[in-house]
C-alpha cells in the first residue's frame, strides 16, 4: 500500500494564532493580542486552556467559573476555544503543537514575571511553555503585569523629534560662544585674558552642551562640528582656513563630538526618568481617580460624567464613552457626552472596535483614518462599551499611552460593572423592602378592617340570637356599638382612599371662608361616642375668627387628631382643643391630651406614612395613615401641622391655617384684634 | 343553653366586642368581666378565678400569645379553658396558640352562636375533649383543640 508523502505545509497556510490562557485577572490581554495578531495575519485564532491535576487541586471555587467566562469571551471575540486535559501544561500544549504544527504561526503566552515576591517561580511554567513553543513557531510573550515597553535608541536620543529650527538654534549658540570669546578678549586686559585654543574650547563646549541637552543629539552634533570649525578657522593658527592635519585637530573634533553625544545621552536619560516619573504619576493618578469615582458614584451616568471630566483634565485629550443603547444592545452609541457628532470614518472605527473588540482609530493598525482612538472596555463579564479619546495638540499616542488607555478602558469597565452590580443589589433590597411593607400593610389593613367588622357581626348576631331575652336598653346598646364600629370602618376606608387620592393629586380642595368654632363643635359632636371615655374640653375660639380652608378636609384632620388622642391615651385622659391667633403665622388650632406624650425620638417621624406600621410593637388599631393624611391635607391648603410634647405633659398637635380674618359680629370683643391667647382656664364647654 | 353560675373573663382591646360579649353572656346567665389590656386581664383572672377565659391575641400592652403560658399556669389546679379570639387566620399563629395552651381558636369576625357553642363544649367537657369539629354556620371557621377547617 502506498502512502502519499505528506507535503510540508506552505508558509502561507500558517495563519493560526494560539493564545495560551490561564486564570489571571489580566488574561484578557492575551485574548486581545491574539485577536489583533490573527487579524494582521488574516488568520484564525484559538484560546487554549490546559487543565492539569495540579490546577484542579489548587484552584479555588471561582477559578473554574472565571475560566469558563474567559473562554466564552474568547468565542465572543471571534476566536475558537480548546480545552485540553493533560498531566502538565507542557504535555497538553505539546500535543496541540504536534497536531497543528503546520498551521500555527504564532503562540501568545502571558508572562506573570514581577508579580510579588515569588514571581519568578510563578513565571517558571510559562518560561517552559515559551521554550516548548519556540521549537515549533514564533512566540510572543505578553506581560500581564507592569509596563514592559522598552524605548529604542532612536527614541532615547530623540532623533525622531528633531525640528529644522533646532539646527538654527545650534548655529546661533556657536555664534554666541564666538562673540562671547571675542568680547572677553576685547573687554579684559591682555594680561588677564588672552584667547587661545584651551580657554576658547571651554566656551564652545558650553554651547555644545547646551544644544545637546536642550535639543537632542543631532543639533548637538551640528553644534560640535560648527564649534570645531569656528575654533579651527578663526582662533587657531593658521587663521581663516580649515586644517585637519594635526593630531590636535582630530582630537579637538573628537572631543567636541564625544561631549555632544554623551551630554545628549545623559540629558535624554534624565528626561526619560522625569518623563517616566511623570507618566507613572499620571497612570497612578488616572487609575486612582477611577477607583475614587467608582467608590463615590451612585449611577452610571454620574460616574461617566466624572470620569470624562477627570480623564480630559489629566490626559489632555477629548474623552467620550460609548455604551450599547438599552433598546438595541447590539449597537453602540455615545453615552457621555450624549450629543457627540461622529463622522463616517469615526463611526466605522467605533463599530469595528465594538464588534471586533479591538483597538481602532488613530495610531492603531485598524481604521487609522480618524482623529479618534477607540478602546474596547472589557471586563471579566465581556465587553461593556467603548472608550474613545481624541488627542489634542501635543499629546502623542505612543506605546505607553496606548497601554495606559487599555488599562483605563479595562478599569472603567470594572467601575461600570461594579456600579451596575450595586444598583442591582440596591434594587433587590428596595423591592424586598417594598414587598415587606406591602405585606405588612395588607396584614395591618386586614386586621383593621376585621376588628370593627367583628364588632358589627358579633353585635348583630347577638341581637338576632338573643334579642328576645334582652331588654330594650341592651338591644339599643348593641345597635349603637355596631353603628360605632361601622363608622370606624368607614373612617379607615376614607383614610385609605384619601391618602390614595392625595398622593395621586386627584383630590380637589374647596377652600372658602369658614368660622373655626363651628367646625370644631361639629367634629366634637360627631365623635361624642368615641370620646365617651375621654373628657373633651373645647376652649372658645377668639370671637368671629374665620379661616380660608376646606372645612370638610380640615374637620377630617381634627377628627384624626382626636381619634389618635383616644387611641393612644388610657381611658379617662383629658383632651383639650384650643384655638388661638398667632401674628405672622395664622389661626392655630391645638389638640392636647394629658397622656404620656410622644416618645421624643419618634416625634419627627409621627407624620411618616405607615410610621406605626414599621413599629414592631404596633398594637393599636388603625392603618397608621391618619397623621400622614393630616399633614398632606394641611400642606395642600398652604398650612402645616406639628407635633410636640407639652411642657406639663401630654402630646400637642397644632394645626395652622395661615389665611384667617376676623368677621365682625355683634358679640365680637373689641379688644380682640387677631392676636388673642385664650387661657386654658377659660374652658367652658365640655363634651 | 344556659351558662348560669359560670364566670367568664374576656381580654380584648375592642370595646364593641367586650360590649356584645358582656350583653350576650350575661343574658345567658354568666357573670362577665372584661379587660382591654393583657395586664388588666391577668389581674382579673388572678382575682376572679373565672371558669373560662376569652383571649384576643392583639393587645395594646402585650401579645396575647405571651400571656397564654401564664394563664395556663393559673389554671393548673382547676379547669379554666382558654378560647382564643383573633383576626389571625394563619396556620402558624394557630399552631403557636395551641402549643402555648389555648383550648380553642376562633377567628374574627365570628357569629356569637359559634362562640357560645364553643364555650358550652369547653365548659361541659373540659380540656380532655377528644378532637371535635364544630360547624360554624355557613363559613366553617371554628377550630377546636387545634383542628378544623
Amino acid at each position: 500500500m502506498d502512502i502519499a508523502p505528506v507535503a510540508p505545509a506552505a508558509p502561507a497556510s500558517r495563519n493560526l494564532v494560539i493564545a495560551c490562557i490561564e486564570d489571571h485577572p489580566k488574561a484578557i490581554k492575551v485574548l486581545r493580542i491574539a485577536q489583533q495578531r490573527a487579524q494582521e495575519k488574516d488568520g484564525k485564532w484559538r484560546a487554549v486552556f490546559v487543565e492539569t491535576p495540579a490546577h484542579l487541586r489548587q484552584a479555588d471555587d471561582g477559578s473554574h467559573e472565571r475560566m469558563l467566562r474567559l473562554l466564552t469571551l474568547a468565542e465572543q471575540m471571534g476566536g475558537k476555544t480548546e480545552y485540553i486535559e493533560a498531566d502538565t501544561t507542557e504535555k497538553g500544549l505539546a500535543q496541540l503543537f504536534e497536531k497543528e504544527a503546520a498551521r500555527i504561526a504564532l503562540v501568545i503566552v502571558g508572562s506573570m514575571e514581577g508579580e510579588g515576591r515569588f514571581g519568578h517561580w510563578r513565571a517558571m511554567p510559562w518560561m517552559r511553555v515559551v521554550a516548548l513553543a519556540s521549537q515549533y513557531t514564533q512566540v510572543e510573550v505578553v506581560p500581564l503585569s507592569g509596563q514592559h515597553y522598552q524605548r529604542s535608541l532612536a527614541e532615547k536620543l530623540r532623533l525622531r523629534a528633531v525640528r529644522p529650527m533646532y539646527f538654527v538654534y545650534a548655529l546661533l549658540a556657536v555664534g554666541v560662544a564666538y562673540v562671547g570669546a571675542r568680547a572677553l578678549e576685547s573687554l579684559l586686559p591682555p594680561a588677564l585674558f588672552r584667547i587661545n585654543e584651551q580657554n576658547v574650547a571651554l566656551l564652545f563646549m558650553i554651547a555644545c552642551a547646551f544644544v545637546a541637552g536642550r535639543y537632542g543629539l543631532l543639533p548637538g552634533l551640528v553644534a560640535s562640528l560648527a564649534s570645531f570649525a569656528t575654533v579651527n578657522y578663526y582662533i587657531i593658527a593658521p587663521y581663516h582656513e580649515l586644517n585637519l592635519n594635526t593630531v590636535t585637530d582630530l582630537l579637538s573634533i573628537g572631543l567636541f563630538l564625544s561631549a555632544a553625544l554623551l551630554i545628549s545621552l545623559f540629558t535624554s536619560q534624565t528626561r526619560d526618568y522625569a518623563q517616566k516619573a511623570a507618566r507613572r504619576e499620571m497612570s497612578t493618578s488616572a487609575l486612582f481617580t477611577l477607583y475614587r469615582i467608582a467608590s463615590q458614584a451612585f449611577s452610571r451616568e454620574q460616574a461617566l460624567e466624572k470620569l470624562q471630566h477627570e480623564l480630559e483634565r489629566m490626559l489632555e485629550v477629548d474623552v467620550a464613552f460609548f455604551l450599547p443603547p438599552v433598546l438595541n444592545p447590539g449597537d453602540i452609541a455615545p453615552a457621555f457626552p450624549v450629543e457627540l457628532a461622529l463622522g463616517e470614518a469615526d463611526r466605522k472605527a467605533l463599530d469595528a472596535c465594538w464588534k471586533e473588540m479591538k483597538t481602532t482609530g488613530t495610531a492603531s493598525p485598524f481604521n487609522p483614518g480618524t482623529p479618534w482612538r477607540f478602546e474596547p472596555m472589557l471586563s471579566q463579564a465581556g465587553e461593556i462599551g467603548v472608550l474613545g479619546i481624541r488627542p489634542r495638540g501635543k499629546t502623542r499616542l505612543d506605546a505607553w499611552f496606548g497601554k495606559l488607555l487599555t488599562a483605563i478602558a479595562d478599569q472603567t469597565a470594572s467601575v461600570l460593572e461594579h456600579i451596575e452590580l450595586e444598583r442591582s443589589i440596591a434594587e433587590t433590597c428596595i423591592r424586598e423592602e417594598r414587598e415587606k411593607l406591602r405585606s405588612m400593610l395588607l396584614s395591618s389593613v386586614s386586621h383593621d378592617f376585621k376588628t370593627p367588622l367583628a364588632g358589627i357581626i358579633g353585635a348583630l348576631s347577638v341581637h338576632r340570637s338573643l334579642g328576645e331575652r334582652l331588654t330594650a336598653a341592651k338591644r339599643d346598646e348593641l345597635i349603637e356599638s355596631a353603628i360605632e364600629e361601622a363608622q370606624r370602618l368607614d373612617s379607615f376606608i376614607t383614610n385609605i382612599l384619601d391618602m390614595t387620592r392625595l398622593e395621586s393629586g386627584n383630590i380637589q380642595f374647596h377652600k372658602e371662608w369658614h368660622s373655626v368654632q363651628p367646625m370644631i363643635d361639629n367634629v366634637a359632636r360627631r365623635l361624642r361616642h368615641r370620646l365617651r371615655q375621654h373628657p373633651l374640653t373645647v376652649h372658645p375660639c377668639p370671637a368671629g375668627i374665620e379661616a380660608y380652608m376646606d372645612v370638610m378636609m380640615t374637620g377630617q384632620v381634627l377628627q384624626n387628631l382626636l381619634d389618635n388622642a383616644c387611641k393612644y391615651t388610657p381611658a379617662g385622659t383629658h383632651i383639650e382643643i384650643l384655638c388661638t391667633i398667632a401674628e405672622g403665622k395664622g389661626a392655630l388650632c391645638e389638640v392636647r391630651d394629658h397622656g404620656a406624650g410622644l416618645p421624643p425620638e419618634k416625634i419627627q417621624r409621627v407624620f411618616d406614612k405607615y410610621a406605626r406600621l414599621l413599629k414592631k410593637d404596633a398594637q393599636i388599631a388603625g392603618t397608621g395613615l391618619g397623621l400622614a393624611i393630616s399633614k398632606a391635607v394641611m400642606e395642600a391648603q398652604g398650612g402645616w401641622i406639628t407635633a410636640a410634647n407639652h411642657p406639663e405633659g401630654g402630646a400637642v398637635f397644632t394645626l395652622c391655617l395661615p389665611q384667617w380674618r376676623k368677621k365682625e359680629t355683634k358679640n365680637a370683643n373689641a379688644d380682640t384684634d387677631g392676636a388673642i391667647n385664650v387661657p386654658y382656664e377659660q374652658a367652658h364647654r365640655g363634651y | 343553653m344556659s351558662l348560669t353560675n359560670k364566670h367568664i373573663v374576656a381580654i380584648d382591646d375592642t370595646g364593641a366586642i367586650l360590649t356584645f360579649l358582656r350583653i350576650s353572656l350575661e343574658a345567658l346567665g354568666a357573670s362577665f368581666h372584661g379587660a382591654a389590656t393583657a395586664s388588666g386581664g391577668m389581674m382579673l383572672c388572678e382575682t376572679e378565678h373565672p371558669d373560662l377565659v376569652i383571649l384576643d391575641l392583639h393587645l395594646p400592652d402585650k401579645e396575647g400569645l405571651n400571656i397564654l403560658p401564664r394563664l395556663k399556669h393559673l389554671s393548673k389546679d382547676r379547669n379554666m379553658p382558654i378560647v382564643v379570639l383573633t383576626v389571625y387566620k394563619e396556620q402558624e399563629v394557630r399552631d403557636m396558640a395551641m402549643a402555648q395552651g389555648a383550648d380553642a381558636y376562633l377567628t374574627k369576625p365570628f357569629i356569637m352562636d359559634d362562640l357560645i357553642e364553643i364555650i358550652h363544649n369547653q365548659l361541659q367537657t373540659g380540656r380532655d375533649t377528644p378532637l371535635k369539629l364544630v360547624k360554624a354556620g355557613k363559613n366553617a371557621r371554628l377550630l377546636e383543640n387545634g383542628n378544623g377547617v
